[in-house]
């Protein structure tokens, strides 16, 4: 199985090394190919609601930034995990430019989705936030388009301890 | 009173929410100063402009407008609360220069393509949490279904008051006239939900007719 891990650089703290080192042995383990795609927030740009990427075949983003170039270059994996640090309970402007703007990328039905959140300080509130924007907006679970047939799973960190729990739920799906 | 704008849509001119907060302007023209508007960036290197981040933190209330983006804030928004938030350590680190005291009252006006208006739900809890981090001080949110719809048929009465009576809301509050609730106000069109499922299911079957014929974006010329 391929996947295909989508970061943010400037979000990167000792939590997500210690996740990304630990999905990097998982994949190894189970003899998965992992790749890490990382944004860089001054090198990506915001979604314009140009709608193009929805009206088009190719289901591409015009811009050219490493976004738009990876909705060009089809992203070839089986499985995308999301890696995005939580601020006020929603993911960093980098990774959310992506999920704004990727609809190449989220909207593969034969491509699951796995979104982690991450953060030290995230306070009970804002992970429940972010849980909730994602459990009950995507996947199986959601209530918004009962008819949405995602295969959409979230988790949140804040420890190097629910680290290993989100790893061992993953072992459990791959 | 001080009063900012935040147009978080890259819709320009033809933004809906730069719609809302144009008609929440008008209701505002007792106060003498007119609102700042900041309007968030495509990209953006660096920070947001110094001129942008001090018109927000020097104002006594903060309305910002915004399209729900996969059930969110735009990315370009979420980018400047970022900035906005970390304009306070950056005034820490001077010394409390320029520090806000109490915080600016902050209202929301949120609108999407659904016709519901719980979806905007978890955008504005967002915002709560934004408020409670940075100290601002969250008032109430006008959540809006079908933004667009909402728009293009504000000249019907039943709409106009629906939205002119919640807008009223956030203006009587900056101005210190009201003594109502915090709860979010929901403005929904008045087409039936039959017919915007109806109309929405026709419009993805066309798009998904549309991408069999249409060219790659990439083909277009730049």
């Amino acid at each position: 199985m391929k996947i295909a891990c989508i970061s943010d650089k400037g979000g990167r703290s000792a939590l997500s090394e210690d996740l990304w080192r630990k999905l990097r042995v998982l994949a190894e383990a189970r003899g998965h190919a992992l790749q890490r795609i990382e944004l860089d927030r001054d090198e990506v740009s915001s979604c314009t609601g140009c709608f193009l990427c929805w009206k088009t075949a190719s289901r591409e983003c015009v811009s050219r930034d490493p976004i738009g170039n990876l909705t060009r270059a089809k992203l070839d994996a089986d499985l995308a995990v999301w890696l995005a640090p939580v601020v006020f309970g929603t993911a960093s402007s980098a990774v959310k430019n992506a999920m704004d703007r990727g609809d190449l990328l989220w909207l593969n039905p034969k491509r699951a989705a796995v979104v982690i959140g991450y953060s030290e300080d995230m306070d009970n509130e804002e992970r429940s936030t972010f849980l909730d924007l994602i459990r009950l907006h995507r996947g199986a679970k959601d209530v918004v388009h009962p008819e949405n047939k995602e295969d959409v799973s979230v988790f949140a960190t804040r420890s190097a301890r629910d680290n290993d729990f989100i790893c061992r739920r993953l072992g459990d799906m791959l | 009173m001080k009063v900012c704008f935040i147009n978080g849509s890259l819709q320009g001119e033809k933004a809906s929410s730069l719609f809302f907060l144009r008609a929440l302007q008008s209701l505002l023209d007792r106060d003498p100063a007119r609102p700042d508007i900041v309007t968030v960036g495509c990209r953006t290197r660096g920070r947001h402009s110094k001129e942008d981040i001090a018109a927000i933190r020097s104002a006594d209330a903060v309305v910002i407008a915004f399209p729900l983006f996969v059930y969110s804030l735009p990315g370009a928004l979420t980018r400047l609360l970022e900035d906005w938030q970390a304009s306070f350590a950056d005034a820490e680190q001077a010394k409390g220069a320029g520090s806000d005291p109490e915080g600016a009252r902050v209202y929301a006006i949120v609108n999407c393509a659904f016709a519901r208006p719980e979806t905007n739900r978890e955008a504005i809890r967002v915002l709560q949490n934004f408020c409670g981090r940075t100290g601002q001080r969250w008032r109430f949110a006008i959540s809006i279904g079908c933004g667009a719809v909402v728009v293009m048929t504000s000249r019907i009465p039943v709409i106009r008051r629906a939205l002119t009576s919640a807008l009223s809301r956030i203006a009587a509050d900056i101005l210190g006239e009201a003594a109502g609730g915090r709860e979010t106000i929901s403005v929904r069109p008045i087409i039936p939900a039959f017919v915007g499922i109806t109309i929405r299911r026709t419009l993805e079957w066309r798009a998904a007719r549309r991408r069999k014929k249409a060219a790659r974006p990439s083909e277009i010329p730049v």
